[in-house]
């Protein structure tokens, strides 16, 4: 209550002492990395701001970008290219055994790195100008809801509102409330419970056919429902405080294109490898080789990002190919079927999830499974996927309706603030009834 | 588990002699439940029992959190005492920040309680493509007390689908012997924070004759037995560990029980209740004072 009558500085200081006491919580030592960030970036932003000249400026643009993302590559990828470059000679019976090594990743490093280097180049870009005020970009860079998994966001969105006073407004507490409440609803009603078949399934040693397509589907409910509940979660805390995050996803399941995919998937990041990777490298400026070029190496990255493993390398592979070949089809045809392109989509993306979850998603080309599957043992395990998943598809099709615009019934009503109250009580009852019993980790902590 | 498995009257007939078998359990009962009937109950009583046996399966005797929340809860304070330090004790040390909280939660709103009955009216939707009664006769049964002659089959029909689909998971099936659904490393079980301890020290101290019986779990689908290489070695430790503290192990996994004498993971059917109860006595004959 006192926090809304504090001045915007008090406020912003309040924030920041919050934000570093929970990444502090999660391991005092991040609080250092965290720190070391705020500061290179933020005296690189001003020296970028006030060179002279272009050389300079993109001397220090280098600098802030290259220390982050050296600073990821050590903690995210070292092991993963050591362990590859000692298979590699211990194949070619160079070296004796193989080494793993395995290295402590501070949890949300991927997220923030990502947010420091889009303030830096927006500012070297003139989209943006540099803070002097460092408690304003310390807490840019390290707002509590959205450091551990993003939404990712840009200096012009989240800074501009931090360096306002944030008033009280009874609709953002709300909508706030009723985003925290929903968001661990899919957390731990739905992604959780699907995770335990999803996870069974991953975990079989030669499954059967059948089982990997249902271990498919139930990991594309595990994984949206766990993220975008996560990303709910962020954005419904931050609107406690008046601030308004990026939303992530929009309806992802319902597109009709791979290409429109990527524009309602993980949008923040999405965006992010668009205007730093995509467009720098020419976009679709260039020739067609070299756009098809851009895109599968924008996708390689984003699926690197995910983690240093080769299943996540060959997904973003996957996913670059087949919005390349969407690509070339919605050029050169006029021929457009929404349901069979939403069904289409469905599938590649499934498909996708299969290459991102397996850990040897290759064996399934060899492999001849004589697991004693009945068809009443598929129906079952469908349904129960089915009946969890059936909130999270309910609700994609009320906001998918809501935002069409020449509809005669619209659900606008649903929106009433009185109603959505009742929403939330029964969203916490359901939490308490049929929340699973075996709750892990948000997903994309791990990246 | 236990009150489908021995049928005391039927044992009392077999032991003879005027003795007496008293079943001591709880629906879902666990170590937590085990330990609290042992304290309170046998270590108590005034005329204290020639045996005690302990039915347990898999590692049920070292996940001291396990159903000691929501209705659970409610059903071991029935068997506290108005202090139970020690229990207190493993149940807090054992605890994470998100248990911890679920209890605060447990007391405010009972209907926590309701989450296994809603999983399981999940489970009966999710069946009822293959089995449209389920839901029907569910319904009937909790409201109008439909008889079992409908409701037994029925259900029947749903356990079956329920544990042929369990056995695609079964441990032998996955890429690794990691345990799936427990927590306990093997080589730590002897860890001093849980009820087995209590439950070794209360025989130790009141004197009582304590066998903890270890039952089979439903075999899989191929009629072999369920289990893997961190289960046997985690039961031979616990074997040494009880052999050291003077307490009886007795193992009633080999039996080789087939896939039909099954309910569930649980239970055995109803009808083989006798052939069990007779079964046990004969393994545990020396207990009860007879020649193997």
């Amino acid at each position: 209550m006192i926090f809304w009558f504090l001045s915007r500085k008090l406020q912003n200081i309040i924030l920041l002492t919050a934000s570093y006491l929970f990444y502090g919580y999660l391991n005092p030592w991040l609080i250092f990395l965290l720190s070391g960030y705020t500061l290179v970036n933020y005296f690189a932003a001003l020296k970028i701001q006030k060179a002279t000249n272009q050389k300079k400026k993109k001397s220090f643009l280098m600098l802030a970008i290259f220390s982050g993302l050296f600073v990821l590559v050590v903690f995210k990828y070292f092991g993963f290219f050591i362990e590859n470059i000692t298979n590699l000679l211990a194949n070619f019976g160079l070296l004796n055994s193989k080494i793993a090594l395995q290295i402590f990743l501070p949890v949300g490093i991927s997220f923030y790195t990502f947010q420091t280097i889009s303030y830096v180049f927006d500012v070297y870009k003139g989209k943006t100008k540099a803070r002097n005020n460092l408690i304003d970009v310390s807490l840019f860079i390290g707002f509590f809801p959205q450091l551990i998994a993003g939404p990712i966001e840009r200096a012009n969105s989240l800074l501009s509102q931090i360096e306002t006073k944030k008033r009280f407004k009874i609709q953002d507490f709300n909508d706030g409330i009723f985003l925290i409440i929903w968001g661990f609803f899919k957390k731990l009603v739905i992604a959780d419970n699907v995770a335990i078949i999803s996870d069974k399934i991953f975990l079989l040693e030669d499954p059967h056919f059948s089982l990997l397509i249902l271990g498919s589907l139930a990991f594309g409910v595990q994984i949206f429902a766990d993220f975008s509940g996560y990303t709910d979660i962020a954005r419904g805390c931050a609107k406690l405080f008046g601030i308004n995050l990026s939303s992530n996803f929009n309806n992802p399941y319902f597109s009709r294109s791979m290409i429109e995919f990527w524009r309602r998937w993980h949008i923040t990041l999405s965006i992010w490898f668009r205007d730093y990777v995509y467009i720098p490298l020419g976009g679709s400026r260039r020739s067609n080789v070299r756009t098809y070029l851009n895109i599968i190496l924008t996708f390689i990255l984003t699926g690197l990002w995910h983690g240093a493993a080769w299943n996540f390398v060959f997904w973003g592979l996957y996913n670059g190919i087949i919005v390349i070949i969407t690509r070339i089809y919605l050029r050169n045809t006029n021929f457009r079927i929404n349901t069979l392109g939403f069904i289409l989509t469905f599938c590649f993306i499934h498909i996708g999830w299969f290459i991102f979850r397996s850990e040897n998603f290759y064996s399934i080309f060899s492999s001849s499974s004589d697991m004693n599957i009945h068809f009443e043992n598929f129906i079952y395990l469908f349904m129960q996927v089915l009946i969890f998943s059936l909130p999270l598809y309910v609700y994609g099709a009320y906001q998918v309706i809501r935002n069409k615009k020449n509809i005669l019934f619209r659900l606008d009503f649903l929106e009433n603030m009185y109603l959505k109250s009742v929403i939330v009580m029964f969203l916490y009852l359901g939490i308490l009834i049929l929340r699973s019993n075996s709750t892990s980790d948000f997903i994309y902590f791990k990246f | 588990m236990l009150e489908t498995r021995i049928d005391e009257v039927y044992l009392e007939e077999i032991l003879g002699d005027n003795e007496d078998v008293l079943l001591l359990t709880m629906p879902g009962g666990m170590s937590s439940s085990w330990y609290l009937y042992l304290k309170n109950f046998v270590a108590e009583a005034n005329i204290k029992p020639k045996n005690v046996f302990v039915f347990f399966r898999d590692y049920e005797l070292t996940k001291p959190l396990y159903r000691t929340q929501g209705e659970y809860s409610k059903k071991l304070d029935l068997l506290s005492r108005s202090e139970e330090v020690d229990f207190d004790m493993i149940i807090s040390s054992n605890s994470k920040i998100g248990d911890k909280l679920s209890r605060i939660f447990d007391e405010i709103y009972p209907v926590q309680a309701k989450n296994n009955k809603a999983r399981d009216l999940i489970n009966r939707g999710a069946v009822s493509l293959y089995i449209p009664k389920i839901i029907p006769f569910t319904f009937l049964r909790v409201t109008l007390g439909l008889d079992d002659s409908d409701y037994i089959p029925v259900l029947r029909e749903y356990k079956k689908i329920q544990n042929s689909t369990n056995d695609l998971f079964s441990r032998k099936n996955f890429r690794s012997t990691e345990i799936f659904d427990s927590d306990e490393n093997p080589s730590e079980f002897m860890k001093s924070n849980s009820f087995l301890n209590l439950m070794v020290n209360v025989s130790n101290n009141y004197e009582i004759e304590l066998t903890f019986v270890r039952v089979q779990k439903r075999p899989n689908s191929a009629n072999s037995k369920n289990s893997d290489l961190n289960l046997d070695e985690y039961i031979d430790k616990l074997k040494k560990f009880l052999m050291s503290h003077e307490i009886n192990f007795i193992d009633l996994e080999g039996k080789g029980f087939g896939l039909d004498y099954y309910l569930d993971g649980d239970h055995i059917n109803p009808e083989n209740i006798e052939e069990f109860t007779e079964y046990f006595y004969r393994q545990n004959i020396i207990y009860f004072g007879g020649e193997n």
